[in-house]
């Protein structure tokens, strides 16, 4: 369904890149994701890197994952978006959506796919 | 002019800015200057966007800036002034404007940028301008977050020189 895709986060610090790192621990990935940190690269260089994939990949649909709602990397996100019915950006990514987004990739269609990633990671916030 | 913070940030409204220094400070108003982004309506509502409701956000441009600086009608104790380059200094400080400490946030990495510190990133021009602006008095203070060190650029810079 979703076979011709992008799959990028971008957060704040080494965040991103080990949320990748344990969810492969957990998940066969159903793709490669990309991850790219904040702590250095101006903003502008990881709008330019992004661009730059979706450029030589030519997706149908890119996932841009980010931390924090409002923080730095949602503002990028939003920049790379713009005006892009087929770039999907998801704020407040946890362990529990991007494994769902591994698992339920291939099976769902994207407005399905992306409630349902956004409502594994709120269900996987809880206390007791 | 009493300027609760005044900051040089490349990323402009952001998390360290809405959560870090306004969350420690209580800041109850955060200004956006910018001359891209005062002219863009788009960008302008993405920056408004992220600041939380209680507090006041306003983007103007370097111009607009300067006049509502100029004027010093209002009162700043509880804002916080975000730009984006030292040349936007320059700029008030020729038009008239006086500046005494300035927050150095964060100019992050570019091609043409040598490192100074982990969120801190000059290209020449950006050190010339630097260095000018210290020549007319203005202190910079390099400090991403309200827990972290502050290093005074003068010495950075200085040290940077000497290496």
């Amino acid at each position: 369904m979703n076979k011709n895709y992008l799959a990028c986060v971008i957060s704040h610090g080494s965040f991103g890149c080990s949320l990748k790192n344990a969810v492969h621990k957990l998940v066969v990935p159903e793709t490669d994701v990309c991850c790219f940190s904040n702590q250095d690269m101006s903003l502008e260089v990881i709008e330019e890197r992004i661009r730059e994939l979706m450029e030589a990949r030519k997706p149908d649909k890119v996932f841009i994952f980010v931390d924090l709602v409002g923080g730095s990397c949602w503002l990028s996100a939003n920049r790379l978006k713009k005006n892009r019915d087929d770039i999907f950006v998801i704020g407040g990514v946890n362990m529990p959506m991007l494994v769902s987004f591994h698992v339920n990739l291939n099976r769902l269609e994207t407005k399905a796919l992306v409630e349902k990633i956004i409502l594994d990671g709120r269900k996987g916030i809880l206390s007791r | 002019m009493d300027i609760q913070l005044f900051r040089i940030d490349d990323r402009l409204i952001h998390g360290q800015v809405v959560i870090g220094w306004a969350g420690y400070l209580h800041s109850e108003q955060i200004i956006l200057c910018d001359d891209s982004v005062a002219a863009n309506d788009w960008e302008k509502e993405l920056y408004l966007s992220v600041v939380p409701e209680q507090i006041r956000a306003m983007v103007f441009s370097v111009n607009g800036l300067t006049e509502h600086l100029l004027q010093g009608k209002d009162d700043y104790s509880k804002t916080i002034i975000v730009i984006n380059s030292p040349q936007i200094i320059e700029h008030l400080l020729q038009a008239g404007v006086r500046l005494k400490t300035v927050n150095v946030g964060g100019i992050h990495f570019k091609e043409g940028r040598k490192k100074y510190l982990p969120y801190l990133y000059l290209s020449e021009d950006e050190v010339h301008s630097f260095k000018r602006c210290m020549e007319k008095g203005v202190n910079f203070e390099c400090q991403d977050m309200p827990a972290t060190r502050v290093v005074p650029l003068g010495n950075l810079l200085e040290k940077n020189i000497n290496e």
